[in-house]
Order: structure tokens, then sequence, then C-alpha cells
């Protein structure tokens, strides 16, 4: 009876170990790939993993970077002016609009960031001297995550310019009616 | 008809499960740390390289202090600082080169 009581003790652990071992498999992208590039891939696996881990660290510095200053600019401009303008009886639809524009897509970035560092991360640890057609695959798969991650970029620098102007709009408003 | 103590072995099932209640636990704890996305978010970590976010970095050292004040007027003179210290955030994205760019992972940089 103890045993039996003792069972979900043991179980619970090897249980929640599993999570962790959990593979990663490349997806079965259509890939097409000549002799000469899976031989490249092959030969040159190795130094492809250094360029790849490189840039891992880099793209780690450049998100923190880019962060800070999102964040900066979130808290310290934007949603500070709004309220301002709330307090001042001058609300203004498009800025506040801009103001949760600029939040949700701070979020996408992150999210997506998460997402490409995970595809990055299985990408490394593929073998690509014995598997480079998996490893295409999955090197197909981080490209396109990438991609996403440099469109918020993007999409939040546009927010970040759009934002300026209504600013400049609002400050042509103000100074007419002074 | 009496029951013989078994405190010594009472004990030894009570610290093996607190073994096994505490290794479960900080599996999950890692799970979640891992699944959450965390992990890569986070530059303690002893292989993450990243001097930008060590306090003594000069990235901190020149970092904009500036916070505009939720009180207060809304006139031009407010608005044309607000929009100088905008610009100084705003040099500094332009600053990072071509983020997340296609070349990083491209075929000719991999040697594919």
């Amino acid at each position: 009876m103890k045993r039996k009581k003792l069972l979900p003790l043991l179980i619970l652990p090897i249980f929640s170990a599993s999570f962790l071992v959990s593979p990663v498999f490349a997806e079965n992208l259509s890939v097409s790939l000549s002799n000469d590039q899976i031989g490249n891939i092959s030969t040159n696996c190795s130094s492809i993993k250094e360029t790849l881990k490189r840039a891992q660290n880099s793209d780690r510095n450049t998100r923190l970077s880019l962060g800070r200053i999102y964040q900066n600019v979130l808290t310290n401009f934007i949603t500070p002016l709004n309220v301002r303008l709330v307090k001042n009886n001058l609300f203004d639809s498009s800025l506040a609009d801009n103001q949760s524009n600029f939040s949700k897509n701070r979020e996408t970035f992150n999210h997506d960031y998460v997402t490409y560092s995970k595809d990055l991360e299985a990408l490394i640890a593929t073998d690509c001297k014995t598997n480079p057609v998996d490893f295409y695959s999955q090197l197909e798969k981080t490209r396109a995550s990438r991609k996403a991650v440099s469109n918020d970029i993007a999409t939040l620098n546009n927010i970040l310019l759009k934002h300026s102007k209504l600013v400049v709009n609002l400050k042509n408003t103000v100074g007419g009616t002074e | 008809m009496n029951e013989e103590p078994h405190g010594g072995r009472n004990l030894m099932v009570l610290g093996l499960c607190s073994i096994i209640i505490a290794l479960a636990t900080s599996l999950v704890s890692l799970y979640i740390y891992h699944k959450s996305g965390d992990i890569y978010l986070d530059c303690s970590l002893p292989d993450a390289d990243c001097p930008s976010a060590r306090s003594d970095s000069d990235e901190n050292k020149s970092g904009n202090d500036f916070v505009f004040s939720d009180n207060g007027e809304i006139n031009e003179k407010t608005l044309d600082e607000y929009l100088k210290e905008l610009k100084d955030s705003s040099e500094k994205l332009q600053k990072i080169d071509s983020p997340f760019s296609d070349d990083a992972l491209s075929d000719e940089s991999l040697g594919i």
C-alpha cells in the first residue's frame, strides 16, 4: 500500500523532466538544395556553427539595445505625454491610438524575438555534418522568424516616426491658439 | 498487538519525499523559464555575452535619463523640448546598424 502511495511522487519528477528533453525537429519545408550545397554544409559544418553562434551573441546585444530604447520611449515619452494631454483637456485620439499601437507592437517584437531565438538554438543544435538537408530546412525556418523580427523593428520605427509627426502637428496647433 | 515505532524509517521517507518534491518543483521552474522565453532575454546567464547590459557599459553611462513629466502645461516650448529629446532617442535607433538583416544568415555568409 505504501509503495502505491509513493509511486506518484516518483513519477512526477520523471514526467516533469520529459518536458525538458522534448526534441526539436526541423519542419519539412520545401528545400531545394544542390549536391554542391549539401557538400558545403557537411564540409563547413563547424565554421557554419561558429558563424551562427557569433550571430546569436550579436543579436542578443542588438535586442537588448533596441528593447531598452523602445522601453525608454514608451515610458518616458509617449505615455506621459498622453497623460499630460488628458490632464490639460487636450486628449488626442491619434496619439492615444499610436501609443497602444506602439505598446502592442513592442510585445510582438519580444514574442517574435523569442521565437527566433528558439529557432536559432534549434538550428545550432542540428547536426549539419550528417543531416545537411534537415539543417537547411531549419535554416529556412530561422530566416523566416528573423525576417519577422526585422519587420517588427521597421513597424516600431515607423510608429515612432508617426508619433513625432503627430507631436509636431500638435505643437503647431497649440502654437496657433496661444 | 502494539505497533512498533517507525521513527527512523519515517524520517527517511520524509527526507526522500522532500528531495523529490524539491527536484520536481525545480524541474517545473526550469521548464517554465525555458518555455516562457525568459532564457533568451536573460543576460545574467554565464554564457550570455551582453556587454551593453553591464552597469559600467558606455551605453549605460550615456543613457538618456530624460523623463517627460505627466504634469504641467502643454505649450510650444514644452513640446519643443519633448521633440528634441525624442530625436536623441530616435538617433540612437538609427545608429544600430541594420538590425536583424538577412545578411547574417545568408548562404554567402555561412559559406553554403
